[in-house]
């Protein structure tokens, strides 16, 4: 190994052991609800329907409500993304829900938009709530979701998440991951919506993978895009995920892309790029590939091609 | 400065019978005798009793056995006895009573068979109870010892009786009890029959006086029997006078105790003329006399022993002059000017034999009267027990109150309070918030009362208290948020008390459920109280890290009911030392939820009890 892949690798580390050890702590930024930012928690994004502030044991000690939607869905719901990867999650929440409510906390592995476990929350006159969730063996980003679909007095007082080591059930399978989403490949790809887990990214293909090799049609090139890096033309970004012939526009409309060369349209969109800049201490890098000199792409979620 | 002991079990029964029919008062006198006689002195007989111990429920009484010994000292020295016609019974059975009184009624058949003249003094100190005297463990009807009495063939029988409700004892005609005196039933006193003199009506309790050391009525007897009572100074004093010495300044003595006033009884079978005499102090050898221009209180005490020998209030006019055996005492005199500049004369006595001994108030000694006696100007501390001050007038006597009931008290405690964890602070810990724990875990308290007896083992009072508090704090997120709260209450207790054990200035003890107001005295009670709470609470809500924070406070009210028990060492009436282990229910603090806090908890207190007033 070079010593620019070494240090890749080191940073790369680095930033992980730095989530982990946020994860001791409260993985939930606000828990308590406390910090609003006009008639909105500052640290939560109002997904659909009304909140509003509500006290809870005391007058002053405020939680959240979440009031009847008006919205056609029906549904009212507040989300927080959280960077941390922790294996064990164990939640708990004070809140007094009724039970007409239908108010649940879902867990959105990899912020991919699908919720991959849900608990409901059966909690009325502010009684405790706690469960454990393993997390699955690979991702990089959960999104909580607190959503309340029917109607009646819904309200959180607070809401922790903990990195807790006790966990017994099975790792949750997230399902229908994009290409280069992190994935497990004991899971024998069954979380890539493509089926190919390989080199612990979602793939289009997995030609080196020791479990198994999934090919390209026709006879393809199975490889990741090589993408210019702080540390040398030519290196291939551990980031980034096998495609079949990645930038000879073999793709066809509807088909998962990085870029617009992967597409036969020339136009690939919904692509997230994610990357650090090692010039200034690893700040994320702002907009989207191609990113600065000093950046390097951490994480891709692939787009679709038109 | 307290000064009689009040006794609320019966005390003493003291009863005078003239059972027999002859002259004491036609007895020979002296030539010196200003009481001259020219009837021969019959044959005199005596039977003194004092028994200290009781029966079942009655305290130990103690002086009613050395007042059988004074009593038969009087006698022996000014009633013309001889030695061995004075029989003092110490703690005597039945039996052993009832056999000395037929050993005197035998003697007493043999001189009534030889024409012979002849007289009986019985005299009682000790317990009685309704209808019975307690001789140890045993009781003696009163029918039987009276019965007994009358049964004696003696001219003339004289009883004594010291003890709680004595005047019963004296229905030897089977009439009531006079309740005052009487100067028609004195006025038929007449040389034969018999005659009953009681300590006490026969509804009433009779009391002994530690400053005394003696029985109110007993002491108060033999002063006027060594010459006090000789209100018409022939030197002698009669059965009449001696009654009415001691009944006044008995009843003076006892009508500001918390038993009440002490009402002797006379009641007289007698037939005849003339007076009886019953002792001449004339013929004593040493004599005190008392100017007759003094107008003061006169206390005798014998020394080195200190035992009080005479308390007299001296009126201006004759000379009083009091028969004492001859010996060391030292006398106090306190008339109004010097009790108004806070001192007393202190007099050097030498009595002897075949001589009057003057009081020179100009030899006396001017002394400071202070709390716990008198002293001298240069002596640093040799106090002089007297009786406290009292009033000007002769028959006012104003002894200090026993505590039967507790005066008014100013009670202040501190302690610690146990902490109720319940659905309040449970709550607090659903939302995350720890209690913060020092050192010492329990809660401080303190507490302020004022309390009053209302009777004897009941008091009342009112109080305020520090209740629990706690606080909790939450460390969540960025926010570091702190809930506290204390109570407090007020309210209203009832108190029940009960002695348990006497230790008075003498250093005797009993278990005996007396009260002294001198020495120390313990009691256990147990409490019951109810009031109403308050409570207080703040809330901080936080954050560490902008530094902007939210506070507010409530208040809320409830009620507080508790109960609590403990042990009070009561010291000179004055002071008293108490802990007290308590448990308090006061649910005051509320939440949203619909939770209550209890703020009451355990407890354990100790304070001290300021007593004041009467």
């Amino acid at each position: 190994m070079s010593s620019a892949s070494r240090f890749v690798s080191l940073v790369l580390v680095t930033l992980g052991a730095g989530a982990l050890a946020t994860g001791c702590d409260d993985i939930v930024t606000d828990p308590n609800f406390h910090t609003w930012c006009g008639d909105q928690l500052c640290s939560w994004k109002l997904d659909s329907g009304k909140i509003q502030r509500a006290p809870t044991w005391h007058p002053k000690d405020y939680g959240v409500e979440l009031l009847d939607s008006t919205d056609a869905s029906h549904v009212t719901s507040i989300s927080q993304v959280s960077d941390a990867t922790a294996t064990c999650l164990e939640l708990s929440t004070v809140a007094d829900v009724a039970p007409e409510a239908q108010v649940s906390i879902g867990f959105d592995f990899n912020d991919d938009g699908s919720v991959d476990r849900e608990q409901t929350i059966a909690s009325v006159g502010f009684t405790e709530q706690k469960f454990q969730v393993t997390a699955p063996l690979a991702y990089d980003h959960v999104r909580f979701v607190i959503a309340k679909k029917g109607t009646g007095r819904a309200v959180l007082a607070q809401m922790e998440v903990k990195s807790v080591s006790n966990c017994t059930a099975a790792p949750v399978v997230p399902h229908a991951e994009h290409l280069g989403t992190k994935c497990s490949e004991q899971n024998g790809g069954d979380e890539c919506s493509s089926g190919v887990c390989s080199q612990g990214l979602c793939a289009e293909c997995s030609g080196t993978s020791p479990l198994g090799v999934a090919g390209c049609p026709n006879n393809g090139t199975c490889a990741a895009r090589i993408v210019p890096s702080t540390v040398g033309d030519g290196v291939t970004s551990k980031a980034l995920p096998l495609q079949c012939d990645p930038g000879k526009g073999k793709h066809a409309a509807g088909t998962e892309c990085l870029l617009g060369d992967d597409c036969t349209s020339g136009v690939c969109t919904g692509t997230v790029w994610s990357a650090l800049d090692l010039g200034k201490s690893f700040a994320p890098c702002p907009g989207s590939f191609p990113f600065g000199p000093t950046c390097s792409i951490t994480s891709v979620r692939a787009g679709r091609c038109e | 400065m307290t000064y009689l002991r009040k006794l609320l079990s019966c005390a003493a029964l003291t009863t005078f019978v003239t059972l027999g029919a002859a002259g004491m008062a036609r007895a020979d006198e002296p030539a010196a005798s200003t009481a001259a006689s020219t009837v021969p002195h019959p044959f005199a007989y005596g039977i003194l009793v004092g028994t200290n111990v009781g029966g079942a429920g009655q305290q130990t009484l103690h002086y009613a056995e050395d007042d059988a010994r004074k009593m038969a000292d009087v006698l022996r020295q000014l009633g013309r006895y001889g030695n061995a016609d004075l029989r003092v019974l110490v703690r005597p059975d039945s039996a052993q009573l009832l056999a000395a009184i037929d050993e005197v009624a035998a003697k007493m058949r043999a001189h009534q068979a030889k024409g012979e003249q002849a007289v009986l003094v019985f005299y009682y100190s000790g317990h009685a109870r309704a209808g019975s005297f307690s001789l140890g463990g045993e009781e003696l009807a009163v029918t039987t010892l009276r019965e007994k009495l009358r049964q004696i063939p003696s001219t003339l029988t004289l009883v004594v009786l010291d003890a709680c409700q004595s005047g019963q004892f004296a229905r030897i005609k089977g009439t009531e009890a006079a309740a005052d005196f009487s100067y028609n039933s004195v006025s038929r006193l007449t040389t034969k029959g018999i005659a009953v003199m009681a300590s006490s009506s026969a509804q009433e309790l009779s009391q002994e006086s530690d400053e005394l050391h003696s029985s109110y009525f007993t002491h108060h007897l033999i002063v006027a029997l060594r010459g006090a009572g000789d209100a018409d100074g022939d030197g002698r004093v009669s059965l009449d006078e001696a009654y009415r010495y001691a009944y006044r300044r008995t009843l003076a003595a006892t009508a500001q105790t918390q038993v009440g006033g002490q009402h002797a009884t006379l009641e007289t079978d007698l037939a005849g003329q003339g007076d009886v005499a019953v002792t001449y102090p004339a013929d004593a050898k040493s004599q005190l006399e008392l100017p007759g221009p003094l107008e003061a209180r006169i206390l005798v005490q014998q020394k080195p022993s200190g035992n009080v020998v005479a308390e007299v209030q001296k009126a201006k006019g004759a000379p009083l002059r009091l028969a004492f055996a001859a010996g060391t005492y030292e006398a106090i005199v306190r008339d109004a000017s010097t009790i108004a500049a806070g001192r007393a004369l202190r007099c050097k006595l030498a009595l002897s034999d075949d001589r009057v001994t003057a009081l020179d108030l100009g030899a006396c000694e001017s002394v400071r009267i202070t709390a716990s006696g008198i002293k001298g100007d240069d002596e640093p501390d040799d106090p002089v027990v007297v009786a406290a001050p009292r009033a000007a007038e002769p028959d006012k006597v104003v002894p200090p109150v026993p505590r039967a009931v507790e005066p008014w008290a100013i009670e202040a405690g501190i302690g610690a309070i146990d902490r109720v964890d319940d659905g309040f602070t449970s709550r607090l810990a659903t939302f995350g918030y720890q209690k913060e724990r020092g050192v010492f875990d329990p809660r401080f308290k303190a507490s302020l009362a004022l309390s009053k007896g209302l009777v004897r083992h009941i008091a009342v009072g009112i109080q305020a208290t520090t209740l629990s508090g706690d606080t909790y704090r939450r460390k969540l997120g960025d926010s570091d948020d702190r809930y506290h709260f204390d109570a407090y209450g007020a309210g209203a207790f009832v108190r029940f008390s009960t002695n348990i054990l006497d230790i008075d200035d003498g250093g005797r003890w009993a278990i005996d459920k007396a009260l002294t107001p001198r020495g120390i005295h313990i009691d256990v009670y147990g409490q019951l109280g109810a009031g109403v709470t308050l409570g207080t609470s703040s809330l901080t809500i936080g954050s560490s890290a902008n530094g902007a924070s939210d506070s507010s406070s409530s208040t809320d009210f409830g009620y507080m009911i508790g109960i609590a028990g403990g042990v009070a060492i009561v010291t000179s009436g004055l002071l008293a030392f108490y802990i007290q282990p308590a448990a308090d229910y006061a649910p005051t603090l509320k939440n949203l939820v619909g939770d209550v806090h209890d703020s009451g908890g355990f407890s354990v207190q100790t304070g001290l009890r300021f007593q004041f007033g009467n």
